[in-house]
């Protein structure tokens, strides 16, 4: 597979949220507002190209029936990292993903690209492959964000969309994530269906 | 790779490995602690800044911020202690001149619909009992039903000149510039609610009735407890204690 | 379509002459008592808000059977999203802004009736799903309720149902806000179509002349709302009025004879009908007595909903013949 490919895959083939359905917690969670979309997508992301990198390098290091506690390890300390770092630097983004910046320890993604993918390939690979997941992850969290935002809030990146009064509040609780994303992976199964039937 | 080779070098790889990744955590740790702080400090002088009237200055230290033990005049009476147990916290902002300005004063209860809720209240006119005013309130926190509950805190992260005065319409009007002798921190449905009362939030009563709660607590023992105030917190603190310092 | 398949079920068959549209042309003439009540006692906004939910129910329903390449017009005329539309308004209140009720159409026909495979697939009732979508999506304009016309009031002036008066005031206040007179013709405040019991009791009875429901449902649901807030009265009289008083307020009603009775998403045997009309009883009781909601039934209904393939997969029909042999074998 090309340089290219490994990444492309993450974007749409092989997406986490709408086609793998990993990391679902965070994607109901934190997806009410963009910019917190877009903070936790990009927390993920450099979680993920972290650890990849990481783990492909001492896939020859590290003991075949240890390796779960060392990616855990591994894994842990670059979420601490992000969280240190953006609880400093971008408090008010901390503040608003909370909880949900030290979960991405148990984000599947994360845990799932390590075992599968980057304990069995090199360096350059893994990190495409956490490049285009990690992409793929902070397009499909942004694609549910703009939808509930506007909808449910009446605002884009906190810029005013419909005008005041003309919001449907569910879209920003749990049950609007929900039905969002039902009709998303809808969506996306139906492309692919015409696609592969057009050949 | 298997018995007592295999196992020492299993041992030691994910030992190496869990030292490496805590040094380097406690590199990052030491990088950013200080700004962590200041961020923090920085989150409430925000907060205290909104409530106290315009050209009052915020100073924090860690002090002031609440980070230490509560002495004994900003104790609660233990009847009414709830949230951060029995203290009230106390923000000071002070003139140019180094007076005392006004103070904000954090109080929560876990009154509302949904459970806790905190509330920041700012009182100017610190002479005496008869000047007294409650100048704004901010929700700090809560969770409160969304389009209903929440709405106590409509509007409140714009300037009050945007407010409008329909007191249905922004809930933090009913606190808005408030002469504490005339007022009387009664929560009255609609269109009964006089000017010296708290108009209630159309069905969502309890979240306004928790607010007010904590708002009125905190007026009562600001009236009663200014001479310790203005005693205790009487001197601006010096510049090496300023907002963002560490 | 791949297979036709057929099901098959053991003899005796009835042969009937009952069609989808005759059985739905009925629940239309029956729900006319309530909708004539609504204007009375709200005036004409009420019958403008039918008339938006009925016609954005068939838009909604023509643009989808299109998009979906079904035939249209032969879905259109069985009346199922006419259906949906009335029964959508009778659950809203008269003042509710026209686009809200707009919403609440793409989410009944969209979202609960065609995401699911469209007429006899939706394990929810669609038209209370979109009300409970639109008390979510919407808090402020679904609780504030107009003051009936009746008490002279003008077209600006809400007020709390019944119901929330109760919660927020206990027994007394909200006794005297409605009388058992005002709550029976329906001069209270609520959804449209949901004040009037004597109303929806014509409606409802009609139903059961005409055999479209049975009475196993409305029979069990507004007994067990009885029962439930019979022993709350007995227990504090002070914070619960009478049996009487609370199923003839809130929407206990509507849901039973109209909104519970969907073939579609209710049990099909006898026993599984009483379950789940008890089933839908209690939840209402559960919500109006301890829970944070002021009124209950379209929860409690949806929760059902939910059941109803439980029940009918552990309350099945007796095979012919087999019950009278049960009888002669003398059971215990």
């Amino acid at each position: 597979m090309s340089g290219i490919a490994e990444v492309t895959k993450g974007l749409w083939k092989e997406n986490p949220t709408f086609r793998l359905l990993l990391g679902m917690c965070p994607t109901l969670a934190t997806t009410t507002a963009c910019d917190s979309a877009v903070g936790m997508g990009a927390s993920a992301m450099f979680v993920l190209v972290a650890s990849n990198v990481a783990v492909s390098a001492l896939r020859n290091v590290i003991p075949d029936r240890m390796r779960l506690p060392c990616f855990i390890v591994l894994i842990a300390t670059f979420v601490t990292i992000v969280d240190l770092c953006l609880n400093a630097f971008f408090h008010d983004i901390h503040k608003a993903l909370g909880i949900f910046i030290p979960l991405i320890v148990v984000n599947c993604i994360i845990l799932g690209r390590a075992e599968a993918f980057a304990s069995k390939r090199g360096v350059w690979d893994s990190f495409l492959d956490g490049v285009g997941m990690g992409l793929g992850f902070t397009v499909g969290l942004l694609c549910l964000a703009t939808i509930r935002e506007v909808l449910g809030n009446g605002t884009w990146f906190g810029l005013p969309v419909t005008p005041e009064g003309y919001q449907i509040l569910v879209f920003a609780l749990p049950p609007g994530a929900f039905i969002t994303l039902g009709f998303l992976i809808g969506a996306m199964n139906h492309v692919e269906e015409r696609r592969k039937a057009n050949g | 790779m298997s018995g007592f080779a295999g196992d020492a070098k299993a041992i030691s790889v994910v030992v190496v490995i869990g030292a490496v990744c805590a040094a380097g955590l406690a590199f990052v740790k030491g990088q950013t602690e200080g700004a962590i702080k200041a961020a923090r400090l920085q989150e409430t002088a925000a907060a205290v800044e909104r409530v106290v009237p315009a050209g009052c200055k915020v100073r924090l230290d860690e002090e002031r911020a609440g980070a230490t033990e509560c002495p004994d005049y900003r104790k609660k009476a233990p009847a009414t202690a709830g949230g951060k147990p029995g203290c009230f916290d106390v923000y000071p902002a002070y003139f140019e001149d180094g007076r005392l300005c006004a103070v904000a004063v954090r109080n929560s209860n876990t009154e509302g619909y949904g459970g806790r809720i905190e509330v920041l209240a700012g009182f100017a006119g610190l002479e005496n009992e008869e000047t007294l005013v409650l100048t704004r309130i901010y929700v700090l926190s809560h969770s409160e039903t969304p389009g209903l509950g929440s709405l106590i805190a409509t509007a409140q992260d714009k300037p009050p000149e945007e407010w409008g005065i329909d007191r249905k319409k922004v809930f933090g009007l009913n606190f808005r510039n408030r002469v504490l002798k005339d007022f009387s921190f009664t929560v009255k449905k609609g269109t009964e609610a006089t000017e010296g009362e708290v108009m209630a939030i159309t069905a969502a009563t309890i979240s306004s009735r928790a607010v007010t709660k904590a708002v009125g607590e905190s007026s009562r023992w600001v009236k009663e407890n200014l001479g310790a105030i203005r005693e205790k917190l009487a001197a601006a603190p010096g510049p090496s204690a300023d907002g963002g310092a560490q | 379509m791949s297979e036709t398949r057929l099901l098959l079920q053991s003899s005796p068959h009835v042969r009937d002459v009952s069609s989808v549209q005759g059985i739905m042309h009925t629940v239309i003439l029956s729900l006319v008592p309530a909708l004539i009540a609504g204007v009375v006692f709200f005036g004409w906004r009420a019958l403008a808000v039918t008339v938006v939910a009925v016609a954005s129910c068939l838009a909604v329903e023509a643009a989808i059977l299109r998009l979906a390449g079904k035939p249209v017009k032969t879905a259109l005329v069985d009346g199922s999203a006419i259906i949906t539309g009335l029964l959508l308004a009778m659950n809203l209140p008269s003042n509710l802004p026209f686009w809200m009720v707009g919403v609440g159409a793409v989410v009944a026909i969209g979202v609960a009736k065609h995401a699911y495979g469209g007429l006899g697939n939706n394990p929810f009732n669609p038209a209370l799903v979109a009300r409970v979508f639109m008390l979510i999506a919407f808090p402020g304009a679904m609780t504030s309720w107009p003051v009936t016309t009746c008490n002279g009031a003008t077209d600006v002036l809400t007020a709390a149902t019944p119901l929330g008066i109760m919660k927020m005031e206990g027994a007394a206040a909200a006794m005297q806000a409605a009388s058992w007179w005002d709550l029976f013709i329906g001069n209270v405040g609520g959804c449209l179509g949901e004040t009037s019991a004597l109303a929806l009791l014509l409606g409802g009875l009609f139903l059961l002349w005409r055999r479209v429901i049975s009475y196993e449902i409305p029979v069990a649901f507004i007994g067990t709302v009885a029962a439930g807030t019979a022993v709350a009265w007995l227990v504090d009289p002070t914070k619960y009025p009478d049996p009487l008083w609370q199923v003839l307020s809130g929407g206990v009603m509507l849901g039973a004879w109209f909104m519970a009775t969907d073939m579609v998403t209710s049990p099909v045997t006898r026993k599984g009908m009483l379950l789940f009309g008890v089933g839908c009883g209690v939840v209402t009781c559960v919500i109006r007595l301890l829970g944070g909601y002021p009124e209950g039934v379209s929860f409690s209904i949806l929760v059902m909903n939910g059941l109803t393939p439980l029940i009918d997969r552990y309350v099945k029909p007796a095979r012919f013949g087999a019950e009278a042999a049960q009888a002669e074998g003398g059971k215990a």
